[in-house]
């Protein structure tokens, strides 16, 4: 199944070839979870990011048991600090 | 020593300047920079005198790193009462004019009084003269850092100055270094202005030496080397402050439209990505990073604007290179007035530097105008016949300009927000606190960032305390006390040493104590450390009591707390100030008014 994954700032490099303004969508797994994804980007797992899926904060507990379902929309981002 | 063990005392009402010992017991409780600063202003004036008057004390201050070679070591901070807020007013500035003051053997410059003409500050070492500032008096700061340097005939006397802004009381008026660096917030600028005093031009060779200098050259590699590999530093050297931008939209903490919204259409157009973008008639808005006096991040971004752009299209003097866009100009200039104009916000950012204004209170102040416009409250009369609807590039720029000038409605906008929403009778549109306008965080999504806004002792500030993790992971108030207070006290003693807060993307307090330690003779530990942050809030909370500051102070505007964030991931939510305060001011050792008991104070020595 196909979702559609944005990222940004130091992140944005591991999003796959024909990203458009750092926005991609991505084939994954059955009942993928946001982790997982995160493992099939190349993304350091133990990363500090923030996440959001289809608008909803993701917590660090949560990120290896949300199940993702097709045409959700993941956001991978960095995280927030200073500015 | 990191120490220069002297200080600068200015008299301005008599046109005198002397040099006198640093008082080292002080130094040794409070460090440097900003603590020091606070202790030399609590010592030497009234805390309830006016902030605009000869009563006020303007002190520039660096930390016992500054011009080390630690990383970042190019800060300094004035610290004084501020005239946007009536409280202390704490303002960090980099650039490499705070080193060259170390080097001229200072570690802090005391000014009092007020000149009866323009003057400005010439110090080269051991000489100080205080001198007529006619010629540059009513011009630029760009034109001051020019013309005193062609006038001295050094191109390498640096200069901290102020614009027509500082000189006329505009209450958000800064201090700018290095031509695009500032000591931003807060009013500093009016504040110099107000004591006639146009410039401080520095030029110094003594140099600076260290307690123990191999110990400390280990130290320096070792915390370098640390910065060097953070995913932090990668981010701010690669993206600068703006990569900050995406992820507050994602988050929905993204103040737009006067705080009315949190998210923002227009982002795509004024962040990082579309900064390095190259348009169809060739131009690319960044050129390049910039680091300050002894950096190794280099967050500085370097910009120029389309020389078509209807905003320098017929201006030449405005097609060079400048200061780019940070996080809080892109937020000031962009959501939060509804614009999303990458020229039009770079070319503001320009004349904030030009003329030497704060960009956030600057363009919160816009945005609530803005507000107040589409309300009927203001008209074109009021706006010099400008329509101040958001989303209008051209009325930012304008206004930027008459603001800069003292021009028209410029001079209403001069004034901040807080008071000019009480001026036309709606101050609930104000967005600040204590008077001084909010950062780009939507304190609905980031609650602990709505403690630390609501507690910063110079009004609210996003630099004076971390808890973005925690506000990442849970989006109740919960639990976020102790983060707030406890980084407040470290934040206040990083910006006590003389380098940058945003080494602590990856510097904790031992990287700092093994730096300040080999540095500075003394046993410096971690805890001793942390006590002088915590010493420091407390002295500047003492300062605020004492200027008439109470607990009602700290607070958010009604936006915040009684209407729901709109959308994003904290839709629904408002802010729970109201839980998170009698909690925090426990943990401080405070009454639940907000005043320091007696055994915290006996605790801290104060």
């Amino acid at each position: 199944m196909k979702i559609q994954v944005r990222s940004a700032g130091v992140l944005a490099k591991y999003l796959p070839a024909g990203s458009i303004m750092n926005v991609v969508e991505l084939e994954i797994a059955e009942a993928a979870t946001p982790l997982d994804v995160i493992k099939q980007l190349g993304m350091p797992i133990n990363g500090q990011y923030f996440v959001a899926l289809n608008g909803e904060l993701v917590t660090k507990n949560e990120r290896d048991c949300r199940t993702l379902a097709a045409n959700d929309k993941l956001s991978i981002m960095p995280p927030l600090r200073g500015g | 020593m990191g120490w220069q063990k002297k200080i600068l005392r200015v008299d301005l009402t008599n046109g005198t300047a002397a040099s006198e010992p640093l008082n080292m017991e002080w130094a040794n409780l409070y460090l440097g920079e900003r603590g020091l600063a606070t202790k030399y202003l609590w010592e030497n004036m009234d805390p309830k005198a006016d902030a605009m008057g000869p009563g006020n004390v303007l002190v520039f201050a660096t930390g016992p790193l500054t011009g080390t070679m630690a990383s970042t070591s190019g800060r300094y901070a004035v610290v004084t009462k501020g005239p946007l807020t009536g409280a202390i007013a704490c303002s960090n500035s980099g650039g490499k004019f705070g080193a060259e003051l170390k080097f001229a053997g200072y570690d802090l410059l005391v000014i009092h009084g007020k000149s009866a003409t323009p003057v400005y500050l010439h110090i080269v070492d051991d000489n100080v003269e205080v001198l007529p500032a006619d010629d540059i008096w009513g011009t630029s700061v760009w034109h001051t850092e020019e013309w005193v340097k062609q006038h001295h005939q050094d191109p390498l006397i640096k200069v901290a100055s102020i614009g027509v802004s500082g000189e006329r009381g505009v209450r958000f008026a800064c201090i700018v270094n290095d031509l695009h660096r500032a000591a931003g917030r807060s009013g500093v600028g009016a504040v110099m202005g107000s004591k006639n005093l146009k410039a401080v031009a520095v030029r110094g060779t003594v140099g600076v030496k260290v307690y123990d200098p191999e110990r400390f050259m280990e130290a320096v590699t070792k915390t370098k080397a640390l910065l060097w590999d953070s995913d932090g530093r990668r981010s701010l050297t690669e993206h600068g402050t703006n990569a900050m931008i995406d992820s507050m939209q994602e988050f929905g903490g993204l103040p737009t439209r006067n705080f009315q919204e949190v998210q923002f259409g227009g982002v795509d157009k004024i962040n990082p990505a579309a900064m390095v973008e190259t348009k169809p008639s060739g131009h690319r808005n960044l050129i390049t990073n910039k680091a300050c006096f002894g950096c190794t991040i280099a967050c500085g971004r370097i910009a120029h604007i389309d020389k078509e752009h209807f905003t320098i299209v017929n201006r030449k003097e405005y097609w060079h290179a400048s200061g780019g866009l940070e996080y809080e100009t892109a937020y000031a200039f962009g959501p939060v007035v509804g614009i999303d104009d990458i020229d039009a916000l770079t070319f503001a950012g320009f004349l904030m530097n030009e003329h030497g204004m704060d960009p956030i209170s600057f363009g919160v102040t816009l945005a609530a105008a803005m507000e107040l416009y589409e309300m009927g409250v203001i008209t074109d009369k009021d706006t010099d016949g400008v329509p101040l609807n958001f989303g209008n590039a051209e009325a930012l720029t304008i206004m930027a300009e008459k603001t800069g000038k003292y021009e028209g409605f410029g001079q209403i906008l001069g004034l901040g927000s807080k008071r000019m929403c009480e001026k036309y009778g709606h101050p609930e549109l104000s967005m600040s606190v204590k008077g001084q306008e909010f950062a780009g965080y939507d304190s609905r999504a980031l609650q602990g960032m709505g403690l630390g806004y609501a507690t910063s002792n110079r009004g609210a500030c996003h630099l004076k305390h971390d808890t973005f993790a925690e506000d990442m992971e849970d989006q109740t108030g919960k639990g976020k006390a102790r983060p707030c207070k406890d980084s407040q006290d470290v934040t206040a003693m990083v910006d006590s040493s003389g380098v940058c807060l945003f080494t602590t993307s990856s510097w904790g307090v031992e990287e700092f104590q093994q730096q300040i330690d080999a540095a500075c003779e003394g046993d410096w530990t971690v805890d001793r450390l942390r006590e002088v942050g915590e010493r420091t809030w407390n002295l500047e909370r003492q300062f605020n009591l004492a200027a008439g500051l109470t607990a009602k102070d700290d607070t958010l505007p009604k936006r915040l707390l009684e209407v729901p964030a709109p959308s994003g991931t904290a839709k629904g939510r408002v802010s729970e100030l109201g839980k998170m305060l009698p909690e925090y001011y426990k943990l401080r050792g405070w009454t639940a008014d907000g005043v320091p008991t007696k055994k915290t104070l006996t605790r801290l020595g104060l």
